[in-house]
């Protein structure tokens, strides 16, 4: 069943006038992992928000976005926001900078559920502490009490997660992931994206341009390079017989830097 | 956080009594005689013997340093000497100013944080676009004109067109709307533009992005930005309160506000030494105990500062 | 949307305006007569103690009296209501008023006065700038209505300096603090007609009837003196119909701009006194240049009055030919007047072996002609006033520089002397001339630092004194024609104008008129209609 469709989607900055992203088309599967692969600047964080409607006024698009029974490109701004967190969830890069640093983190956790799942105060604290056990927190109930600048850019990334569990959106987005992280805390962090899809089947969408987390997570893979996409295919296909140049050589360049990964693995004895 | 708090208070020591020195060497710096000053001030002839008299009653043949020791023990009690226009303690004069000035600073504060909130706000929701350039221009031109220029055209507009509020004095509430107005609106640039830069550069960080992304509401949102950028406000807030206590002073002469502002105008004026000193040694007292007091707020309400004062 | 709000904002405040204008009106048609005069002045009336000079004047002469009153035809009775002086012109003797209280019920009699007159005279230090303090010999109580004062030498001003603002004016003796008011007073228990009700340091002070009173009682039963540091509040207060008068000379008054607007706005009424004082310009006879007695007259002829008095002083001014106007006693002599002549101004100089170079100005023996005008910054008509005069001199090819000073190293200027020209205000009736030329022989003064190089300056000294003892009424005149003229001939003094006491006030207050000192208002005469 096809979950997400973008069709011919196109991006422009008004302010510079430039076209960002171009003609874009893919479409996500359900309960499938889409991988989008790309230099910085390529446009793939600039699709995925435009997904979810939070990119700054300047900004406009033309296409389609269809989503469960419509584009929703269309919809007006109530609309848009009902669906965020709520349907579609999207965990940031830089988890170091994602939370409020002037409230605690059990505070902002329970908020969130409050109001988009609109439960009650005390079953979203009691959410926010079964989530934090999942997410293998040793002490949830001080992770709970504690504020953002005293936790680890590996604990705040799996905060994020875990309050992305809970919603239990229909499509998690997850930008960059693992990219701010260090070496152990990204190997944490793909193990439960691992345990996320195996366990709730959600549709996940990963953007990296780290190939070595791309093709461990995801089963379908789109590659942007200057706002257009130029490779769409399995993981499998685009990994071992890429068609577009570009992929080629993003692919031939990994291999080096895979091997600094997998030593890492083997390191850390796991 | 009590080693800081120590550190911080015992560190006030040594700024106050060089402030006080300096105010006591600057004064004495006059080259004018002060027994003379003392009997022209009461339109006394200053002859020989009568300023003689003067400056026995004065103490003010003993030496430098004895006089400044004098001054700051019994400044320490309470006496500040007597001032040379009415004979009166000085103390009792600022006693009675101090009041009327620190309910005029308070409404003011209120007005300001009110006006500068509302106007930030709005500002920067419609960031660039017509509503927040007029805003900005209008306050910039309140920013350019002179106090008391504001001040009269007030009271020519609610008081003498329109009739609705007394032009000067201190009887009963109506009296202080005029002056705290003035006063508010001349600082009100500043922090007018504090909250407006602090609410756009919050709106763009990224805990507000995520924060959107997690579904939360509208006002939710805004509340979060408003709440991180009154943080970083409070220090500008906080210190703004013992300036306003001493900027009150052209607002006090033009709406006949018997606050300190006043009295020190008319001390300077009159070149009442006693009063003048004692101003000064207030004011500086004041400034370094305010800062203090923000000081210790600041680490108090933001959770990463008090990490570091641990 | 956003216009929506617009548009009702703008509706809202015109609205608003209209009402505002509603208002005002009505408040004026209820017509009731309003039993409250209220005064602005930039001043608090202090301490107002009538033996010392802490305090406002206006204030102490609404509250105390004295055994006589200086009126347009002299001196008339007050608390004493006749005297008798002793041939030699050494003894006084006054019948007081019967049945006259103080405020606080203690009777007035001679042992009152008695105590008065002792508490001033021995608070001597502080009093003696007034001359009868430094004559008074002795004071006697013969009964309780009769009162004998001794001097120690006949000085014809006696009776004029007892009926001054202060320091000799009633106050109880039940007001003494320890059989003295040296050290201040417990209570402002006085005689006149009204009495302070109520004193909020720095803010108003609030004067009402003197229910004991012995004479007519004031028509409007409340006096509130308001204390208003700004000018421009003022005006704005008179507008907005809070204050009733504004009374006084140059420091308490708007300035010549605003005091003419308001004359042709029609809706207030102006009034001018007589002139009251003398503004003019001292020349030192001591400095360099100024000790020449030609530069002294070019300077005289050099500057254009009619500009000062109609430009700066906005007609308000009469020109002054001479120091003391015609008015002031002993003043009416004939003196020649220096009028407004650059020709003749130029001529001295040239005379004085001045000569005018290529930039205008003159030298003699490489040095340049330049003078220094010593001016209080705090009065910014003094500045004005100065600019006027450094054009004129400059015409003439003399350089005027004008040296501001704040007010205390300005008053030691004029102590040290160290000045070319600085301004002289005379004291203005009843104070002149005695008051005035006595003090020119008191070293702290201007007056006696310009005339210090005159050639007769010792004899000028002697004759001050003289003509302060001189019983003889003719013999008198003389002297002070002989002082005047010795004055006027050295040109030690630039007369400018004669200045005035000005007084607005609303068109339902009447009765505004003014006493001979110009330090005076008399409330008392004043009533609403």
């Amino acid at each position: 069943m096809l979950l997400l469709s973008v069709n011919k989607l196109n991006i422009r900055d008004q302010k510079t006038g430039k076209t960002i992203v171009r003609d874009a088309s893919f479409a996500v599967q359900a309960n499938t992992c889409l991988g989008i692969v790309g230099e910085s600047g390529s446009g793939k964080s600039m699709t995925v928000r435009e997904i979810l409607g939070v990119n700054p006024r300047w900004i406009q698009s033309d296409g389609e976005i269809w989503f469960e029974d419509r584009d929703i490109l269309q919809d007006d701004e109530k609309q848009r926001r009902a669906l965020r967190g709520r349907k579609i969830s999207m965990i940031l890069q830089d988890a170091m900078t994602a939370f409020n640093p002037i409230e605690k983190m059990g505070y902002q956790m329970r908020q969130t559920f409050v109001q988009v799942l609109k439960v009650t105060k005390k079953e979203a604290e009691r959410l926010s502490l079964d989530s934090l056990r999942t997410m293998n927190f040793s002490d949830p109930v001080a992770v709970y009490k504690s504020y953002p600048h005293e936790l680890s850019g590996g604990m705040l990334q799996r905060c994020m997660i875990a309050i992305a569990l809970v919603l239990k959106p229909s499509l998690i987005i997850a930008d960059e992931p693992t990219t701010a992280l260090d070496s152990i805390n990204q190997l944490e962090v793909v193990k439960q994206f691992q345990y996320l899809k195996e366990l709730t089947g959600t549709t996940l969408i990963l953007i990296s341009h780290d190939l070595g987390v791309v093709q461990r997570l995801a089963d379908h893979v789109i590659v942007m390079k200057d706002g257009e996409i130029v490779e769409d295919g399995t993981v499998a296909n685009v990994f071992n017989e890429p068609q577009h140049p570009y992929t080629q050589y993003l692919v031939n360049t990994r291999l080096q830097l895979s091997d600094s990964y997998v030593k890492t693995l083997q390191a850390g004895g796991v | 956080m009590k080693q800081y708090l120590t550190k911080r208070i015992l560190g006030t020591f040594p700024l106050l009594i060089l402030v006080t020195f300096m105010a006591f060497v600057l004064i004495n710096l006059r080259t004018s005689d002060p027994a003379e000053i003392a009997l022209r001030v009461n339109q006394i002839t200053p002859t020989e013997e009568v300023v003689q008299q003067m400056r026995e009653e004065l103490g003010l043949d003993d030496p430098f340093l004895i006089r400044y020791k004098n001054w700051i023990l019994n400044s320490l009690q309470g006496d500040f000497g007597n001032s040379y226009v009415n004979k009166k303690p000085v103390l009792e004069e600022l006693q009675q100013a101090i009041p009327p000035t620190l309910q005029l600073a308070g409404v003011t504060l209120l007005l300001i944080v009110i006006f500068s909130i509302s106007i930030g706000i709005i500002c920067s929701i419609f960031e660039n676009r017509w509503q927040d350039r007029f805003l900005r221009g209008f306050i910039f031109v309140l920013a350019a004109m002179p106090s008391f220029w504001i001040g009269l055209l007030l009271m020519w507009y609610f008081s003498v067109y329109l009739g609705w509020l007394p032009t000067s004095g201190m009887n009963g509430p109506a009296s202080i709307i005029l002056p705290a107005l003035t006063l508010s609106l001349t600082f009100l640039s500043t922090y007018v533009r504090l909250i407006r830069n602090n609410m756009i550069q919050n709106a763009s960080e990224n805990f507000i992005l995520y924060a959107k992304l997690r579904g939360l509401r509208q006002s939710t949102v805004v509340w979060k930005i408003f709440a991180n950028s009154i943080q970083s406000s409070l220090t500008a807030f906080g210190m703004s309160i013992p300036r306003l206590i001493a900027g009150t002073v052209i607002v006090e002469n033009i709406f006949a506000w018997p606050g300190i502002g006043r009295l020190c105008v008319k001390a300077i004026f009159n070149s009442d030494y006693p009063v003048i000193q004692a101003y000064i040694l207030m004011m500086a007292v004041l400034f370094i105990v305010c800062n203090l007091l923000v000081d210790i707020c600041i680490v108090m309400i933001d959770p990463r500062l008090r990490r570091e004062a641990k | 949307m956003k216009t929506k709000w617009l548009a009702g904002l703008i509706a809202l405040l015109i609205l608003v305006a209209g009402c505002g204008q509603q208002a005002k009106q009505t408040t004026q048609a209820s017509g009731e007569k309003k039993n409250e005069l209220v005064f602005a002045s930039t001043k608090d009336i202090r301490d107002i103690n009538p033996h010392l000079t802490g305090g406002e004047l206006a204030a102490q002469n609404m509250v105390f009296e004295s055994l006589v009153v200086n009126t347009p035809e002299g001196v008339q009775p007050k608390l004493a209501e006749s005297w008798d002086i002793s041939e030699d012109g050494l003894t006084y003797t006054f019948k007081l008023r019967e049945n006259v209280v103080f405020n606080d019920g203690e009777p007035f009699n001679a042992e009152a006065v008695k105590q008065n007159i002792d508490a001033v005279v021995a608070n001597y230090e502080k009093n003696a700038w007034l001359n009868l303090v430094q004559v008074i010999g002795s004071t006697a109580v013969v009964d309780e209505h009769t009162f004998v004062l001794t001097l120690k030498n006949p000085y014809y001003p006696t009776l004029e300096e007892l009926g001054l603002t202060r320091p000799f004016r009633m106050i109880s003796p039940n007001s003494f603090i320890d059989g003295t008011t040296a050290n201040g007073v417990n209570g402002y228990a006085g005689t006149g007609p009204y009495q302070l009700a109520e004193h909020k340091d720095n803010q108003y002070a609030l004067f009402t009837i003197n229910e004991h009173y012995w004479g007519d009682k004031p028509k409007i039963g409340q006096v509130r003196w308001k204390v208003m540091p700004d000018h421009q509040t003022i005006l704005l207060a008179l507008q907005n119909g809070e204050i009733d008068l504004i009374f006084g000379a140059d420091g308490d008054m708007l300035d010549a701009n605003a005091f003419t607007s308001l004359q042709e706005q029609g809706k207030y009424i102006t009034k001018i006194s007589p002139p009251s004082g003398s503004r003019s310009i001292l020349l030192n006879s001591k400095r360099e240049f100024t000790q020449d007695k030609l530069i002294r007259e070019a300077l005289q002829y050099a500057i254009n009055k009619q500009t000062i008095a109609t430009g700066i002083l906005n007609g308000t001014e009469q020109i002054a030919d001479v120091l003391m106007s015609k008015s002031t006693p002993y003043a009416d002599i004939e003196l020649t007047a220096r009028p407004y002549d650059v020709a003749k101004a130029e001529a001295l100089l040239d005379q004085a072996g001045w000569v005018k170079s290529e930039d205008g100005y003159r030298y003699q023996e490489g040095k340049k002609l330049s003078l220094m005008l010593s001016y209080n910054s705090d009065n910014a008509q003094e500045k004005t006033i100065g600019e006027s005069m450094q054009n004129d001199l400059k015409a003439i090819g003399v350089e005027l520089e004008l040296l501001g000073e704040e007010k205390q190293a300005y008053f030691d200027r004029q102590k040290s002397g160290e000045f070319d020209l600085q301004y002289s205000l005379s004291w203005g009736l009843p104070y002149d001339p005695q008051t005035y030329v006595s003090t020119w022989r008191v070293p702290s003064h201007g007056d006696y630092q310009a005339q210090a190089g005159l050639e007769k300056k010792e004899w000028l000294d002697q004759t001050i004194g003289e003509v302060l003892v001189e019983q003889d009424e003719a013999a008198r005149a003389d002297k002070y024609e002989q002082i005047f003229s010795y004055v006027h001939e050295e040109a030690v003094y630039l007369p400018l104008t004669y200045s005035v006491v000005k007084a607005i006030h609303s068109e339902a207050l009447h009765g505004v008129t003014f006493n001979v000192s110009q330090y005076e208002i008399p409330f008392e005469l004043m009533y609403f209609e």
